[in-house]
């Protein structure tokens, strides 16, 4: 019936999304994240070397990328770094997390500062750390695939498991304590109350954790840059040191995949937490 | 052995910090088969003791003896005693015959003996119809009814119910207490209920302790705590009570003759001597026009302040004389409005008997 209204509504007080200002603010937003993401992603299909102007549309550097046994083993070991980073890191967040939540012991507060230090400390004194450490501690070089990507994944660890223990111990607050005095009432040992009732109230939290150490993982470069020797490049430092040389769409092709792989597992993440939560709503 | 309590609680004190004293120095037996409640205010320790006898906490002195057995080194999960929580705690993640179940399952009974339990329980609890669903797609009144049948079918000695009633809407509540008398019937265990709900109490349980600032204050069957509360807190506490200070000395044979100023003087049975408060309840107070003759009779003149009309009765507080107002419970026995009405300012004889006056010493 509104079609037949001669005067549309007045702006009322909380339509935001009808006032010009609000939406021009969001779509310049948008506008600057998404327009170089999206330029890089149509100009990897540019049929041209040069890539300024676009020359017509070709999978030739995706070809190209796939043939491409250097830039190949980079992403087979960022992806490699990256899963082992996420395992680990979403195990020793989950324990710290627990036990922070769990406990009470003297330190406490320290601990839970210190744990918080590698968020906090910036990447490049980290990598620059993590490097003289293995220099000093003599680090062997030169080892089998997958072992020599060993120093990396430590590094990767390090700083990747505070974020997890923080997402993780943030969903655990929100845990009524009750049901784990419950489960105890009801027989269950301190390894089953943990088991049966505070992980399943902890998977949200695991799954966001683990995918924050995923993509955390995959994307470093400033750390991975210090720390990976000349067989142990990974995609992000690949790209850098191509870029160096020129902007080619085969450099394009490897970002957009770089991008396709953190945006499909985000999905995944995003939906396997939704269907969780839909399940731990009542949960108080 | 059936005459012995299921519950001793001796001496038992829990003090938080080394100086809060949450529990001081309680002694209480709860005898085999009853519906026996804890009440008192928030944090009178009710909940404390309660936490007590499930293992949640530890007793800083004392000792906590459940059907003979000490329970000082034993855990949570190895007492016969189950409980119900205040938030009910049924596992989210978990369907509802799941949750019923999960207690046999730590007891390693074999699947057929728990599918069976976990129906009976469900029926008992008036939840067959729903042991599929899960907790989110039910009401608060259902959940309750999960978390009861979770307890219950683990068949303890004991069963600890805290604030059960709390987080219900007022029809659903009276429901539920009528429910859980009739459950506790059915299948005669013995229920320890923590309530702050005075109404609760008097309605379910057949004893009732009342506690404050940690140290009980009596306990007894829910008429004689109405009717003689043992001080000044369990009177007030326990539903409407009007007090008149006052000052009493000893008469002899069980009687104290108490000075109260706007009563004059009056002997009563009682011990209590020294400051004292005259109390009697609102229900127990009668109105005329007319002076009463009765020489067995306490009585006053007051002049009509508020009234509330409740239906069945009116709350009415008269003035007569003292810093507060004395109210009266008049119930409205007839359909004649005009008699039933009491207007402010109208001045009447308040009169009660004197068998229903108590005398409480501080």
């Amino acid at each position: 019936m509104s079609i037949f209204r001669r005067n549309p509504d007045p702006i009322g007080p909380l339509d935001y999304a009808r006032r010009f200002w609000l939406r021009a603010i969001v779509a310049v937003t948008l506008f600057f994240l998404y327009a170089p993401i999206i330029g890089l992603m149509a100009f990897s299909f540019n049929d041209s070397r040069r890539n300024v102007v676009w020359r017509g549309f070709t999978t030739d550097y995706y070809v190209k990328f796939w043939n491409n046994d250097s830039l190949m083993l980079a992403f087979a070991n960022s992806l490699t770094i990256a899963l082992m980073t996420t395992v680990v890191s979403t195990i020793l967040g989950a324990l710290t997390a627990y036990v922070l939540w769990r406990y009470r012991f003297p330190g406490k507060a320290v601990y839970e500062g210190g744990m918080a230090l590698p968020i906090v400390i910036p990447e490049i004194c980290m990598g620059v750390a993590m490097m003289v450490f293995f220099a000093r501690i003599g680090w062997p070089a030169g080892l089998p695939w997958p072992i020599n990507l060993g120093s990396i994944t430590i590094a990767h660890i390090a700083f990747a498991f505070p974020f997890a223990a923080i997402v993780i111990r943030a969903r655990l607050e929100s845990f009524n304590r009750e049901l784990s005095e419950c489960a105890r009432d009801l027989g269950a040992s301190e390894y089953r109350v943990f088991r049966d009732v505070v992980v399943p109230h902890m998977k949200p939290g695991l799954i966001a954790g683990a995918l924050l150490a995923f993509t955390l993982s995959l994307d470093d470069f400033v750390i991975t840059f210090f720390t990976a020797g000349p067989d142990t490049v990974t995609f992000p430092v690949k790209i850098y040191s191509m870029v160096r040389f020129s902007v080619t769409p085969e450099v394009n092709a490897a970002s957009t995949v770089l991008i396709l792989v953190t945006l499909v597992v985000t999905a995944v993440a995003l939906w396997v937490q939704n269907r969780n939560n839909m399940i731990g709503k009542s949960a108080h | 052995m059936s005459d012995a309590p299921i519950i001793q609680i001796k001496n038992v004190s829990k003090l938080y910090g080394g100086t809060v004293k949450a529990v001081d120095g309680v002694d209480l037996e709860v005898k085999r088969g009853e519906f026996f409640a804890l009440l008192g205010p928030s944090g009178c320790g009710k909940t404390t003791l309660l936490r007590m006898l499930a293992g949640f906490e530890v007793p800083t002195g004392g000792q906590v003896i459940i059907d003979g057995q000490d329970m000082s080194n034993v855990a949570p999960n190895k007492r016969p005693v189950n409980m119900v929580f205040q938030s009910y705690a049924v596992f989210p993640h978990m369907s509802v015959e799941q949750n019923v179940g999960y207690g046999l399952k730590m007891e390693r009974r074999p699947a057929r003996e728990i599918k069976e339990r976990v129906a009976e329980a469900l029926d008992l609890v008036k939840l067959g119809h729903l042991a599929k669903r899960m907790p989110d797609e039910m009401s608060g009144g259902q959940r309750q009814r999960v978390a009861l049948a979770r307890a219950l079918v683990k068949r303890p000695k004991v069963l600890l119910l805290d604030e059960p009633l709390s987080a219900l809407d007022a029809k659903l509540r009276e429901a539920m207490q009528l429910e859980l008398v009739r459950l506790q019937k059915t299948v005669g265990i013995t229920f320890v209920i923590v309530t702050h709900d005075q109404s609760e109490a008097l309605s379910m349980a057949n004893r009732i302790a009342v506690m404050a600032q940690g140290k009980v204050q009596q306990v007894a069957p829910p008429a004689e705590l109405y009717e003689m509360p043992a001080n000044r807190f369990v009177a007030d506490f326990i539903g409407k009570i009007n007090m008149i200070e006052g000052d009493a000395v000893a008469a002899g044979d069980g009687a104290v003759r108490v000075t109260a100023p706007p009563l004059g003087e009056v002997t009563l049975s009682g011990t209590a001597t020294g400051k004292v408060a005259l109390a009697v309840r609102p229900e127990k107070i009668f109105v005329d026009e007319k002076e009463p003759a009765d020489p067995a009779l306490i009585k006053v003149k007051g002049k009509v302040g508020e009234v509330a009309y409740f239906g069945s009765y009116s709350n009415v507080f008269f003035d007569i004389g003292l810093g507060q107002p004395l109210q009266a419970d008049i119930s409205n026995l007839s359909r004649d409005i005009e008699e039933y009405t009491f207007k402010a300012g109208e001045e009447y004889w308040v009169y009660w008997r004197k068998s229903d006056t108590l005398v409480l010493g501080d």
